[in-house]
């Protein structure tokens, strides 16, 4: 039952605000009265509606100076006028939005693309020995191998550093395997061109005394 | 000045709030709007001087500053006639006219909380209009409470409030203006007076 009654107070205190203004139906405004007559709970809810009525209605009243509704059609026509001359703002932005956008978006993958370019530069000019030992799994082939230690050699000739003589023992170990690397590759033709013509008859006179 | 001009400042003048719901009615503007579509300027003058006393009683009350709301009721009319010769009439003028007065307060009243708040983190904190120390030159402390009450509202329970309290406007009415159900505009009546009642309980007297 106290639910019940709880349930018809929430209703009745929704039609309190109408039953003031006098906006209700008649059936409405019965159903709020009946129920007005034994619940004293809407009855208080009732006197604080109609208090805060009274309240609203002691603010004052702000007074406008009469000189303002006589310029105030003039007014509106000068607002017009300048309204309607072009002006320079930031109207133009939403329609360039796209463009602005496309541009971003190429600057930023320039950025990208440029930053690893640099950073794959970098690699060739190593800082330090122990760069360059770590970096020679890195690379290829024997000749990219040396290139990178000639570079660390000049490198550290320019910072004053001092080439250590395990290092100079790789950089003579690179040299002979770029030597076995280039004649496992060449034929005949590039070695007779290597060859002086000193050279040339004295391997042909050992190819003719070989026995087949 | 044209006799309809004046026979219009006239009925403007002995206008009261609570009869006159009645006359924005669709058609009563209509033959002004016809004549300013064909390209009489003086047309849009009349809706003017017939419209202007209400639409800055409305936005002052949204708005809760005379000098801001007198700005505002300007560009309601400036907005009304870079709009009006596309109205096509679809609610009323004075409805249509109403929402445009509606967006501008409330669209002014989110800036300048946006700009109290931004003004928090300034050290040189600019004087604002509606700053309780300008106020208090203008008005008592029950006025300045009751701005604050008031401007405390979200924006529909404000808009709401203000066409039913001060423009004395049917739910009906308030619907239509709004877009809303009358049930829904009923709602946020019933529940910005439940606010209005807690924030000014202080003033309560008995």
């Amino acid at each position: 039952m106290k639910g019940k009654s709880e349930m018809t107070c929430t209703k009745i205190k929704e039609l309190l605000v109408g039953y003031h203004d006098e906006s209700l139906s008649i059936e409405e405004k019965k159903k709020v009265e009946d129920h007005l007559r034994i619940c004293e709970g809407c009855r208080e809810e009732l006197r604080q509606i109609e208090s805060l009525f009274g309240i609203l209605g002691r603010e004052k009243t702000e007074e406008v100076e009469p000189d303002f509704w006589t310029n105030f059609v003039p007014g509106v026509r000068k607002r017009i006028v300048r309204a309607a001359q072009p002006t320079f703002g930031w109207s133009f932005v939403p329609k360039l939005g796209p463009l602005f956008g496309f541009v971003t978006a190429v600057l930023i993958v320039g950025v990208i693309l440029f930053s690893s370019d640099y950073r794959s530069s970098d690699r060739g000019v190593p800082q330090s020995g122990e760069d360059v030992v770590y970096s020679l799994y890195e690379f290829e082939s024997t000749a990219d191998q040396l290139a990178e230690t000639i570079s660390l050699i000049e490198a550290a000739g320019q910072t004053g550093e001092l080439i250590s003589e395990d290092e100079k023992q790789s950089i003579l170990a690179l040299e002979e395997l770029i030597e076995d690397e280039y004649w496992e590759k060449a034929g005949w033709k590039d070695l007779a061109e290597e060859l002086s013509l000193e050279e040339l008859s004295l391997l042909e006179e050992k190819i003719q005394k070989t026995p087949i | 000045m044209s006799l309809s001009l004046i026979l219009c400042i006239l009925l403007n003048f002995h206008q009261t709030p609570v009869s006159n719901h009645m006359e924005e009615k669709r058609g009563s503007d209509d033959l002004q709007l016809e004549r300013f579509q064909r390209g009489d300027e003086k047309a849009f003058n009349e809706l003017v001087l017939k419209y202007k006393n209400r639409i800055f009683q409305m936005i002052l009350k949204m708005v809760r500053n005379k000098e801001d709301a007198k700005d505002l009721t300007q560009e309601t009319f400036v907005k009304a006639y870079v709009g009006l010769k596309d109205f096509r009439r679809e609610a009323s003028f004075f409805t249509w006219l109403t929402r445009i007065a509606l967006n501008l307060s409330i669209n002014f009243t989110k800036r300048e909380n946006f700009r109290s708040f931004v003004s928090l983190f300034d050290l040189k904190k600019p004087v604002l209009a509606q700053e309780p120390s300008l106020r208090d030159e203008t008005g008592d402390e029950l006025t300045r409470a009751i701005d604050d009450a008031v401007l405390s509202l979200p924006p529909k329970q404000r808009m709401v409030f203000v066409l039913r309290y001060y423009q004395r406007l049917p739910f009906q009415g308030i619907a239509e203006v709004l877009g809303k159900s009358e049930g829904g505009t009923k709602s946020n009546y019933f529940q910005a007076i439940k606010k209005l009642k807690k924030k000014l309980a202080r003033f309560r007297t008995g």
